[in-house]
């Protein structure tokens, strides 16, 4: 029985047999909960699990299934990544600064799901404030990749990455800053989502970077992704950035496939790669070619300066965005200040972990009286030349395909001393981000038996193509579909 | 670019953060590098362009002068490290 | 040697809303502490900022009253800096491309002289630390988190500490004028900062200046300035160098005195606020806003002057705000007596509201009832002495109008002129004696058969007829 649903872990699959009986909410709930019994500990994936009130929810979710009820994520498990408030449990956001924070409030994100009917297991692990692409940098501990425990889960959503890649639940909430859904994902052999800046409201979601950061979603498949975007998506009156684009349903239009697609590849970025990565990027695309897309070189010109202002713009967004922990209203405090400049100093230097502090430095840095146009003004002019270039580039090509990074995940503690290698994991990623597009990252052929990633990028508002891009492949391949050894 | 351990303290005194003999050792030996990835951003010929805050292309939407948002202060305040009578208290400011 | 100062100001106004200008929660003054600051006042994680219209709206409504530029799009940034009434640790504000550009005030005296603005900005309003006289401890109320500010610079063009409470009186009464705000300085929703220079007299380079922060009254703006131009004069006349810095003002000493001064340069790193896009200002809020802008005092006070002739005392104080000057309209043209009308409202009419502690939007007495008392006292229905004693039976809300007044205290004025000579024939047949005596030419005792009379009527009998018919009956033998 357990067995049996692990393997059909899929939305679409749990939602029909929740529909017909053949599985019930509170089956499927304790299910997951054993597993997080069994797997979570070495695996390190959740910051906090409710399981108690999860049962509760599947039991009031079977009463209404029983009632009629149609929706279909009805009594789905699902868990939110420790970023998003929820009131009434811990939001640590993997740091000591909050360990004891319990928001009063939910996340337009977790509000949306519950509004659907999906039944929280609890909060995933991440990097601490998500500054980070290996989860190492959580006050809880570093994430252990299910498919290699020595190997890193990726960052910073790696708690949600490991969780779906174990089958710890089906399906998680993540966010993406500058790779964070999509590396992850790579890392852990699933498929990570991050829509178009604004597509989805970033209410109750605790800030890293404004400009950048953007909720998103860890799944199995490509038409979870779907379900999951039908149900987070739309305006938010309480986020100011959050897009009226209209959304309709991808779900009917997901057998279109890529035919006739022209998806464009950035060649001159892909010099970097070593020979098993390029082998694996190019089998996956030459499967989109056989499914009649069509393969086009193309150039982004600024790109190769992605990840340099990348690491201006979100350290400078960041360093204020993480002023407000000051000890005064929430959070970490220190013992006995003795006066008011001890009580900041000592609660920030406290609450906040290495790699947070050395952000706020490098932010503070490229926004100070005399560095800021050098930086920071400089960086937003080049951040306008990506994304010009991305206009370009969309006026011939629907989809832009790199690989999502520039190897499978590594050792965990490989590359702690040197902050450069580490932030040079992100270089695919976070064109997207600087320019607000929607991607996807789902798996390609393993590399060195570690799962790999295919990323795909789409115009604005796009999300559509790459949906019908991503699922097509997912058709007509299995490299999603594989379960790590150590989950099973 | 570079920082020296002067620029150093003046970030921290900024971000009113401290580091420890070994983190400051790091930080600016790590800065250096991390400096000099970011540097390559000078090559960029990009002095008549301006410069770009948000992916958005659209305007700021206006909230109506309403009254919508109900304080419950205990609640709010259940998390406050140090609160009496509804006040928060820090260590005197002046 | 001659000094000149050079003063400019800055001017904090809280705009009048209902609501914060980033969050839903309440504004108004005085509640208990932290019962109006929610999760966004107090800059809880993932919480964000949603501009409020209506502070656009007031800031645009200023900046076309004034003349300024309007940008054609605004933007909103961080000014970072910690402090504990600041929760998110940057205040949300303006920098570059504020919401009122350059403009210029008039004096409004007639002699068509004006104050340059150079900008106007908005930007959120912090908390208050309370330093109560517990040992070390400072106590936090955010209530005034995030209520909308319009702060006001003025050019550096003011030569007076004189001056400089002119044209704060001057900005005060259009803020007011205006409807931005209340614009009480008790309550801190209106206060200035003053920068001082001084040079030699001429001397074109302007001297190191000097801020005062946080003055909240016309009195100690000037009081302040007057001690800190002599400050400065003295310190440059003993040869020593004015030292850039913030200071405070010190009432009771009357004095200002440095600001502990921090130990580093403060550097605020501006930066455009990611939360909140770009703002474009739309062609239509403008032209709505400039079809409802009221004429402005000094137009209207002219006019007051001109058509009405009214003092310009009287003219400006009926000018100071819209609603004064509307009651003062409604008044004169129903009564058609303008200067009665501005007498009335500055007088009587001021001074107990002021007892009742009342304005004149809540005022018993509407404007109607005002005009009809003027009316009745121009047709003699009413004495004076009779008018206010109506006045005050309005005013106590004793009667509801004019007429019901008089009724129901009896107060009608003997006018009639058969009655009042019935009257006059039969007092002066119950004193013969008077009678004689004043027509042998004692005539002062004409006061006491008027007394006589009065007493009889209650002192109903219309004076001025009363005299003359009295005079005309005892002279006539």
């Amino acid at each position: 029985m357990t067995e049996d649903i692990s393997a059909s872990f899929s939305l679409t699959q749990l939602s029909h047999k929740l529909k017909t009986g053949e599985l019930s909410s509170e089956q499927l709930v304790t299910h997951c909960l054993n597993r997080i019994d069994k797997y979570d500990q070495p695996v390190n994936a959740f910051i906090t699990v409710t399981g108690e009130q999860a049962l509760s929810e599947a039991k009031q979710a079977d009463r209404r299934r029983r009632q009629g009820d149609p929706r279909p994520l009805l009594g789905i498990p699902i868990a939110h990544k420790d970023l998003f408030c929820t009131q009434g449990t811990l939001t640590s956001c993997g740091s000591r600064m909050l360990a004891n924070f319990v928001a009063p409030y939910d996340a337009t994100v977790v509000n949306r799901c519950r509004a659907a009917g999906l039944i929280s297991l609890g909060k995933t692990n991440m990097d601490e404030f998500a500054m980070g692409c290996s989860n190492e940098t959580s006050f809880f501990g570093p994430v252990n990749n299910p498919w290699d425990m020595a190997r890193t889960a990726g960052g910073s959503s790696g708690g949600s990455a490991a969780a779906v890649a174990a089958d710890l639940v089906p399906v998680a909430t993540a966010s993406d800053t500058g790779g964070s859904i999509r590396l992850p994902a790579a890392f852990c052999g699933r498929t990570g989502f991050k829509p178009t800046y604004g597509r989805i409201s970033r209410y109750g979601m605790v800030a890293f970077a404004s400009s950048l950061d953007q909720a998103g979603v860890i799944a199995r498949e490509v038409e979870d992704i779907a379900q999951m975007l039908n149900c987070l998506v739309g305006h938010d009156k309480r986020d100011s950035t959050s897009s009226r684009m209209p959304w309709t349903d991808p779900l009917p239009l997901m057998q279109k496939g890529c035919q006739k697609m022209r998806i464009g590849i950035p060649v001159a970025l892909l010099d970097r790669l070593d020979g098993d990565c390029r082998k694996s990027f190019e089998t996956a695309v030459a499967v989109l070619q056989e499914l009649d897309a069509e393969l086009v070189d193309i150039e982004l010109p600024h790109a190769h300066y992605g990840v340099a202002i990348y690491h201006v713009i979100a350290p400078a967004e960041a360093s204020a965005n993480l002023s407000r922990y000051d000890g005064v209203r929430y959070g970490h405090r220190c013992d006995s200040p003795k006066d008011l400049e001890d009580l900041y100093i000592r609660s920030r230097t406290e609450g906040f972990g290495f790699e947070v502090k050395r952000r706020i430095l490098t932010g503070t840095y490229v926004l100070s009286a005399g560095y800021a146009d050098a930086y920071y003004r400089r960086a937003q002019s080049i951040r306008r030349l990506i994304r010009d270039d991305f206009e370009k580039a969309f006026d011939r090509v629907q989809l832009v395909a790199t690989p999502t990074t520039i190897g499978p995940a590594f050792k965990k503690g490989e590359k702690l001393q040197d902050p450069v290698a580490m932030y040079q994991q992100d270089a695919f990623t976070v064109l997207a981000n600087l320019a607000g597009l929607p991607c996807i990252s789902t798996p390609a052929p393993p590399v060195a038996g570690l799962p790999y990633g295919l990323h795909l990028q789409a115009r604005p508002f796009d999300e559509i193509s790459l949906l019908q891009a991503g699922h097509a492949l997912q058709q007509h391949t299995q490299w999603h579909r594989q379960t790590p050894e150590t989950a099973t | 670019m570079s920082l020296d351990s002067q620029l150093l303290d003046h970030l921290l005194f900024l971000s009113r953060m401290e580091l420890s003999e070994n983190e400051r050792k790091l930080i600016l030996q790590d800065f250096e590098r991390t400096l000099a990835m970011i540097d390559v951003m000078h090559a960029a010929n990009c002095d008549s362009v301006p410069p770009l805050e948000n992916p958005v292309s659209q305007t700021l939407e206006l909230r109506a002068d309403e009254q919508t948002e109900e304080v419950d202060r205990e609640a709010l305040q259940q998390m406050a490290p140090e609160v009496t009578n509804g006040l928060y208290r820090v260590p005197r400011v002046i | 040697m001659k000094w000149q100062p050079v003063i400019g100001l800055e001017i904090h106004v809280q705009l009048a809303t209902q609501s914060k200008i980033f969050s839903g929660a309440a504004t108004q003054f005085g509640a208990m502490p932290n019962t109006q600051a929610c999760a966004i006042d107090l800059g809880l994680p993932g919480t964000l900022p949603v501009l409020n219209e209506q502070a656009i709206m007031l800031a645009l409504r200023f900046g076309l009253a004034i003349d300024a530029e309007i940008p054609s799009k605004i933007l909103f940034y961080r000014k970072n800096y910690f402090y504990p009434d600041l929760p998110k640790g940057y205040q949300i504000s303006q920098l570059d491309s504020p919401i009122v550009g350059a403009g210029r005030i008039p004096l409004g005296d007639g002699s068509g002289r004006q104050l340059a603005i150079e900008r106007a900005h908005l930007e959120e309003d912090a908390g208050k630390s309370l330093h109560r006289d517990m040992e070390g401890i400072s106590e936090i109320d955010l209530n005034r988190a995030g209520i909308p500010l319009l702060e006001i610079v003025t050019r550096p063009e003011i030569y007076s500490a004189e001056e400089a409470v002119l044209w704060f009186r001057r900005i005060h009464a259009l803020v007011c004028y205006l409807g931005l705000s209340d614009a009480v300085m008790a309550e801190s929703s209106m206060r200035c900062d003053v920068n001082v220079s001084v040079r030699p007299a001429k001397q074109a380079r302007l001297g190191e200046r000097i801020e005062i922060k946080n003055l909240n009254s016309f009195r100690f703006v000037e009081q302040a300035l007057d001690f800190e131009i002599d400050r400065q004069i003295r310190c440059l006349e003993e040869g020593r160098k004015i030292v850039r810095e913030t200071r405070l003002y010190d009432p009771n000493e009357r004095q200002t005195l440095p600001m502990r001064s921090k130990e580093y340069a403060e550097d605020y790193r501006y930066f455009p606020d990611p939360d909140l896009l770009p703002l474009i200002v739309k062609d239509e809020w403008i032209e709505d806003i400039r079809q409802s802008l009221p004429p402005l005092p000094e137009q209207r006070s002219q006019s007051y002057q001109s058509s009405l002739g009214l003092s310009r005392e009287a003219a400006d104080y009926l000018c100071v705000d819209c609603t004064t000057a509307d009651y003062f309209d409604s008044v004169a043209t129903l009564s058609k007596d303008p200067v009665a009308s501005a007498n009335w409202i500055m007088g009587e009419l001021a001074f107990a509201n002021k007892a009742a502690g009342c304005t004149l939007a809540d005022s018993r007495v509407s404007a109607d009832a005002l005009a009809d008392l003027i009316r009745r006292i121009n047709d003699t229905t009413l004495s004076s002495k009779m008018a206010k004693i109506v006045f005050a039976a309005l005013c106590e809300g004793r009667s509801s109008s004019v007429d019901e007044a008089i009724d129901a205290l009896d107060m009608k004025q003997l006018s009639d002129e058969d009655e009042l000579a019935e009257l006059v024939t039969r007092t002066l047949d119950a004193h013969p004696h008077q009678v004689g005596q004043y027509r042998s030419g004692k005539t002062k005792l004409l006061g006491f058969f008027v007394g006589q009379i009065m007493q009889a009527t209650h002192g109903q009998a219309n004076p001025k007829k009363l005299n003359t018919l009295l005079r005309k009956m005892l002279d006539k033998a």
